[in-house]
């Protein structure tokens, strides 16, 4: 499993390791911590600052990333590495992305719609960027998809019972978006409108932004969204068709039935409710007072439900007007008890049966859907819990007296949620704390008051609540003429009349399996108030829900307890500071003033108004980053963003390892002590592992030298091992293998085209008709097809066009989508996705490279640089596909000369650079030949004995590699054509010719002008005029900064110089000397030559032999023809593609297979709008 | 195309010419569809008779957008593409349309904003100097 090299590290360096290893043939992991390859990263030296450097670096970076052999691991931590050398196993801890770096193209539509922003400093300003975000906000990246930023579950989630996304929807309701937050909110729990208005809201007291101002609104803003979507509450909308048959019967129609039903119906099921009151809802219609909760809203839920194909009995009580076994005879297989808590505790005391004595439960049913039932003037409520304070605030509403409340401990022990209890002293209700019932006295038949005893806080209790003790001699009466005990509920479980069902024998409450909710007799279920006693709205419906799941998997047969836990996620820590949050004041629920708020119902809360909800929303802090509203999953068409992603870990396997990340981060994998010399690359203690250290002072040349040799020396390292080594896969080798689904070669004029339009995922199409694109496009001469495609970039994209291509038998195709030409350059502005679609593309069409495909970007060239005017946009798309369609038609398969390259190498000049390059070409396994000098220089760098030490032991290495160093001739004359230069060495009338691929050229350490080495080589030669090319008006450039442009436009020439480098150390020299050993044998490596595409050609008949363009470009000469004149003439491999000489070429006997000038003429012409519109005939 | 629109023709150098209009995209910026971009290796590739030649199509502007000195790609010296300039401006003169129609730009590399403020300019200043040239039939 082990093969190739691991590279960590995410710098240039590590980059350009990769480039060289896998151009001499290895197979590549780079292993980076980070989540992509970016300017950034590769450039924190001081050494480059401005963007101009930055960029002129990408071209090796995409090149390396996107080199065949080089696999990316990102998000990757590297956690131990086991094995030996040739061996060696790599694990590795990756962090998700969540978006798939196959399919994403950065279209940044997720960013658009993304609802969370995330601060973050860019160059030093203090700014956000959205939870989904490119790798490095603002800069480029390789691979460039998308990623998100999460850290764990808001406190808000967390706190949830049914698990809401609770920052999900407010960040949906921060954009506005009203209907995906209801949307988002039911993908948890229904009845939307009900818990909005009545829930405890443990979420909002978990609430983080309490730290700042205090806690977001989010009741109000969980009723903001069940009140204000557009669409209302439509639960059928995701809900799977009904497909399971079994019957269920769920005993209630409380809030734990509803949500019950509900979460069976979305399972497929058809559950039936028994409801024995009239009305549905259990203690939601009943209990809950209309002022709080008005009857529509509980309507507008149990009708949604209904419609999820809830069948809902009413006036049915199950025990007695039918028993489980009777439903049980009747098919159902599963039950849910939810019969909640209705039967009212007694006090206890003397005078309870007295008329005008009545339950809260009784008292609310009563007001709240009975007409006419009236209530006495002078009204006492015992008790401190909801149905308490809902009843005296029930009653005030109809009572014409006084109305108080008894409570036997103080108003911190109360369980009524205090906000009600607030309301209730505001509209006039008073109570009194401390205060304990002993007897109700009335006159026989009719209440008249209370005997009360004052109370005073004692001990703790056994439930944790302080206990309240009498005051001795602290009675007294109070008059009443209507009382309302309000102590609590009970379960009337026994109606029930299921045998075997096991209740507690204190609270009457059933008794379940906490996690399964399953009662003692398989099958039956049973939650909410009945289980727990009161209790509130949220967990009725978080029993609802879990026993439907318990009840699913029941009918399932599968296992209850698998995967269920009763633990609450932790929540993430959130360090309030980093949010960036300015105080902002929450927003106030507006209400009807309580002096209007007697004799009716209507409800009290109006509501937060529009502006307001979307106000509160935003002062959410996203304590998660991410929300998980998942508005980025439904924008992206390409199906690329991925919020299930999993950390993981990986083994990756490798025969050597090479670590670009500091040596001295504490990694303990190395065995530590690397004997690594004044900053070197090498070995360390470990066999097969180097490490290298960029400083921050080094140059980025310097950067580049010391990756180059490392690479070379682990490639050495390989062959030692293994003489033969898989060649690059070549494209062109495997044309033979393609599907015959490929574009012919034909004549201009009557070639059959068809036109692709990518929607890059819905980027483009966001903007441009493809409709009336599509329609002008096929209005074009020659025309077959025009089609939309997701995506050109990936392997299904270029199959598609590949499969089209053949079903229309196409001759040419122009693809309109991002990439900008189909030249195997990269130039600043490439891109990773460019790159891949060439990739698939040439994989799946053959002639892809002889012109038959043409591209128009209509991505950065049209839809993203004119979206403030889509007809502008959609016009200029037009145009510019005609350019392109202009251009296919006259393209002519550009005639690429393959050619055989000579796999050896000769060096000119004898500085230790030159030396170390030619020791480091031999260990690559390449024949050598060094020509030493010239004996001024040697002469001169033997004046200091460490270079003369360096020197002869270079030499001495070079005598045991059996390679020949001869002495400096009078003048070298340098023939013959790139992948095989024929060198004459001339001394007198001694002539030695020998044969080379690659030609290096050391200039050893001279300050002069120009360097006397180049005064030996004739200027005649056709070296020489290369060197006055090169040499030309920038001087001569450093060698790593050709390194660069070859990663650009490739290198084709062969030919290497090391300009001259004053003092540098002898170390510095040979790595020097290292690197570009790495370049010429990357070069060698190819195993042959071909020109670029970009090459010209030169028509002999046309040219009239003036030389205005041997004038203007060196590697052009001038050659006498047989009859006498003079032509120009030009080696294709010595051509950069410029296109200089074809401007200044009198006759057009110059062309360039991609811009001639008629190209150019016919874009201008299609570009202006003046396409022509009948084929010329050929 | 919108009869009214300046039409503006740049001739961008596949380098540093490029770049800055990719990086206008990748910034969010945007500027007139007016504005019409034809890519050429290198603009000493562009001769006075392609600058002349978008002129005859009814362009009303035409921008040649290269690297800075010292930046070319290919060094090629920088004045091949001037003195194609001088000359298309003096034709320009001479036929009365206005030297000030072609513009030689040389912004940094990747200069994204620079790019999009120079195309604005200029088509302010086209619209200074209209009625431009008569339609062609």
């Amino acid at each position: 499993m082990a093969r190739g090299v691991a590279i960590i590290g995410d710098s240039v360096g590590a980059a350009q390791a990769a480039l060289t290893l896998a151009e001499l043939g290895a197979e590549v992991k780079l292993i980076m911590s980070s989540p992509a390859l970016s300017l950034d990263n590769t450039t924190d030296s001081a050494s480059i600052t401005s963007r101009e450097r930055q960029l002129s670096v990408w071209p090796l970076l995409l090149r390396a990333a996107s080199h065949p052999l080089v696999t990316l691991h990102t998000n990757s931590e590297v956690s131990a590495i086991a094995g030996r050398q040739g061996r060696f196993t790599i694990r590795v801890a990756t962090c998700p992305r969540y978006v798939r770096e196959d399919l994403c193209t950065a279209c940044g539509r997720c960013e658009e719609t993304c609802s969370v922003q995330v601060p973050f400093i860019l160059d030093g300003r203090r700014t956000t960027h959205s939870a989904i975000h490119a790798p490095v906000p603002g800069n480029k990246t390789i691979p460039s998809a998308y990623c998100i930023e999460k850290s764990g579950v808001a406190p808000c989630r967390t706190a949830c019972p049914l698990g809401i996304n609770v920052q999900g929807f407010i960040s949906l309701l921060s954009k506005g978006k009203v209907d995906e937050a209801l949307s988002l909110i039911n993908e948890s729990a229904p009845l939307a409108g009900v818990l909005g208005r009545v829930c405890t809201h443990p979420c909002e007291d978990n609430c983080k932004r309490g730290d700042v101002d205090s806690p977001v609104f989010i009741p109000a803003l969980h009723r903001y969204a069940a009140d204000n979507a557009p669409s209302g509450i439509h639960y059928t909308r995701k809900a799977p068709a009904k497909s399971r048959r079994e019957k269920i019967a769920i005993v209630g129609s409380g809030p734990a039935g509803l949500a019950a039903a509900w979460e069976l119906a979305r399972r497929g099921y058809g559950p039936t409710i028994f409801e024995s009151h009239a009305v549905v809802g259990g203690m939601v219609a009943t209990g809950i007072p209309r002022f709080r909760l008005p009857h529509e809203v509980r309507e507008r839920e149990v009708e949604a439900i209904k419609a999820l194909g809830v069948d809902i009995m009413t006036g049915v009580t199950v025990g007695r007007d039918v028993t489980i076994s009777d439903l049980r005879e009747r098919g159902y297989r599963a039950f849910f008890l939810s019969i909640g808590a209705h039967q009212n505790k007694s006090l206890g005391i003397p005078g309870e049966e007295l008329e005008g004595v009545v339950d809260a439960i009784s008292l609310l049913f009563a007001l709240n859907l009975k007409v006419g039932a009236s209530v006495g003037s002078n009204v006492v409520v015992i008790g401190g819990g909801n149905s308490a304070v809902d009843s005296a605030r029930t009653a005030k509403r109809r009572s014409k007296g006084v109305v108080r409340i008894l409570y036997r401990r103080t108003a911190e022990e109360m369980t009524a949620v205090a906000d009600e209890a607030e309301e209730a002293i505001n509209e006039g209700i008073s109570i009194e704390y401390l205060t304990n019932p002993l007897e109700i006295l009335g006159d026989g038949t009719k209440v008249t008051g209370i005997r009360c005893q004052r109370m005073k806080m004692g001990e703790m209790g056994a439930d944790g609540r302080r206990r309240p003790e009498p005051i001795r001699g602290s009675e007294f009466v109070i008059d009443a003429d209507h009382v309302v005990i309000a102590i609590g509920q009970r379960p009337n479980t026994p109606l029930l009349n299921i045998r075997w069902l096991e209740t507690d024998s204190d609270s009457a409450t059933i008794k379940v399996d906490p996690l399964t909710l399953e009662t003692r007799i398989p099958g039956i279920f049973a939650g909410g108030d009945c289980v727990t006693g009161p209790n509130n709205v949220v967990e009725a419906v978080a029993a609802g829900l879990r026993a439907a799941d318990s009840i699913d998997r029941y009918l399932r047969g599968r296992d209850l307890r698998k995967g269920r836990s009763l633990e609450k996620p932790q929540s993430v820590e959130v360090d309030i500071r980093e949010r960036d949050a300015a105080y902002y004041k929450r927003a106030r629920m507006p209400a009807i003033p309580p002096y209007k708020r007697m004799g009716r119902l209507e409800e009290i809360a109006l509501g937060l108004p529009l502006e307001a909800g979307r106000q509160e929303a935003e002062r959410c802090l996203n304590c998660a980053l991410c929300s998980e509203c998942m508005a980025c999953e439904q924008v992206c068409e390409l199906g690329a963003v991925l919020h299930q992603d999993k950390a993981e870990h990986i083994d990756i396997g490798a025969e050597l390892i090479i670590d670009f990340t500091s040596v001295d981060n504490g990694s303990d994998y190395y065995l530590q002590g690397h004997d690594t010399a004044q900053g070197t690359p090498l070995q360390t203690a470990r066999p097969g592992v180097y490490t290298v250290e960029l400083a921050e002072a080094d140059t980025l040349e310097g950067k580049l030298a010391k990756a180059s040799a490392v690479a070379l020396e682990a490639a050495a390292e390989l062959r030692t091992k293994e003489e033969v080594r898989p060649a690059v896969p070549d494209t062109a080798d495997s044309s033979d293998a393609r599907s015959d689904q490929s574009l012919k070669k034909v004549s201009a004029g009557t070639a059959r085209i068809g036109v692709v339009l990518c929607r890059c995922g819905g980027s483009i199409n966001s903007v441009i008709d493809f409709n009336q694109v599509t329609n002008e496009v096929l209005q074009l001469p020659g025309i077959c097809n025009v089609w939309e495609i997701s995506q050109a970039c990936s392997e299904e994209g270029a199959n598609r066009i590949a499969a089209q291509a053949a079903e229309w038998k196409l001759d040419k195709v122009v693809l309109a989508a991002c990439r900008c030409c189909g030249l195997d350059q990269i130039c600043f502005s490439c891109t990773d996705r460019r790159v891949m679609c060439q990739q698939h593309l040439s994989n799946n069409l053959t002639t892809y490279y002889g012109g038959n495909v043409e591209f128009a970007n209509i991505r950065e060239q049209c839809a993203w640089v004119h979206k403030d005017d889509p007809i502008g946009a959609t016009r200029k798309t037009v145009d510019i596909i005609s350019s392109g369609v202009a251009r296919a038609r006259e393209a002519s398969p550009a005639v690429s000369e393959e050619r055989s390259l000579t796999g050896s190498a000769l060096i000119l000049g004898s500085g230790i650079r030159g030396l170390a390059a030619a020791k480091n070409l031999a260990t690559q396994g390449y024949s050598v030949t060094v020509v030493s000098g010239p004996e001024s220089n040697i002469a001169r760098e033997s004046q200091r004995p460490e270079y003369l030490e360096n020197r002869d032991s270079l030499l001495k290495q070079l005598d045991e590699q059996g390679i020949t160093v001869r002495s400096w001739p009078q003048t070298i004359e340098l023939d013959g054509s790139p992948g095989n230069y024929d060198t004459a060495l001339k001394d007198g009338s001694q002539i030695s010719r020998i044969g080379a691929g690659a030609v290096i050229l050391d200039l050893g350490k001279m300050d002069g002008e120009v360097p006397p080495e180049v005064d030996a080589i004739s200027e005649e030669s056709r070296l020489g005029r290369i060197f006055a090319r090169r040499i030309g008006s920038k001087g001569l450039e450093d060698a790593q900064s050709a390194a660069l442009r070859e990663s650009a436009i490739r290198e084709t020439t062969g030919i290497f110089i090391m300009s001259p480098d004053g003092e540098a150390p002898p170390e510095e020299q040979a790595l020097k000397g290292a690197a570009i050993a790495a370049r010429a044998s990357a070069y060698l490596h190819q195993g042959s030559l071909n020109p670029r595409a970009t090459a010209v050609t030169i028509d002999s008949k046309l040219c009239r032999g003036c030389g205005d363009c041997a004038a203007i470009c060196s590697y052009i000469e001038m050659r006498e023809t047989s009859n006498g004149t003079a032509c120009a003439y030009i080696d294709q491999a010595l051509c950069l593609g410029c296109g200089a000489c074809i401007a200044h070429c009198p006759t057009g006997a110059i062309t360039q297979a991609f811009q001639s000038d008629k190209h150019i003429s016919s874009t201008l012409e299609a570009l202006l709008g003046k396409a022509p519109c009948v084929v010329e005939i050929a | 195309m919108n009869k009214s629109a300046i039409h503006l023709v740049v001739f961008a150098c596949n380098w540093d010419g490029l770049s800055c209009i990719e990086e206008a995209a990748r910034g969010g910026l945007t500027y007139p569809a007016s504005v019409r971009v034809v890519r050429v290796s290198c603009l000493s590739r562009v001769h006075q008779g392609l600058m002349l030649k978008a002129f005859e199509l009814g362009a009303d502007g035409v921008m040649l957008l290269g690297c800075e000195p010292g930046n070319c790609q290919y060094d090629i010296d920088a004045g091949l593409v001037t003195r194609e300039y001088e000359k298309a401006r003096i034709v320009l003169g001479l036929l009365g349309l206005g030297k000030e129609r072609l513009v030689l730009c040389h912004i940094p590399r990747g200069d994204g904003p620079g790019f999009v403020r120079r195309v604005t300019d200029f088509i302010k200043e086209l619209e200074q100097v209209r009625p431009a040239i008569p339609a062609r039939a």
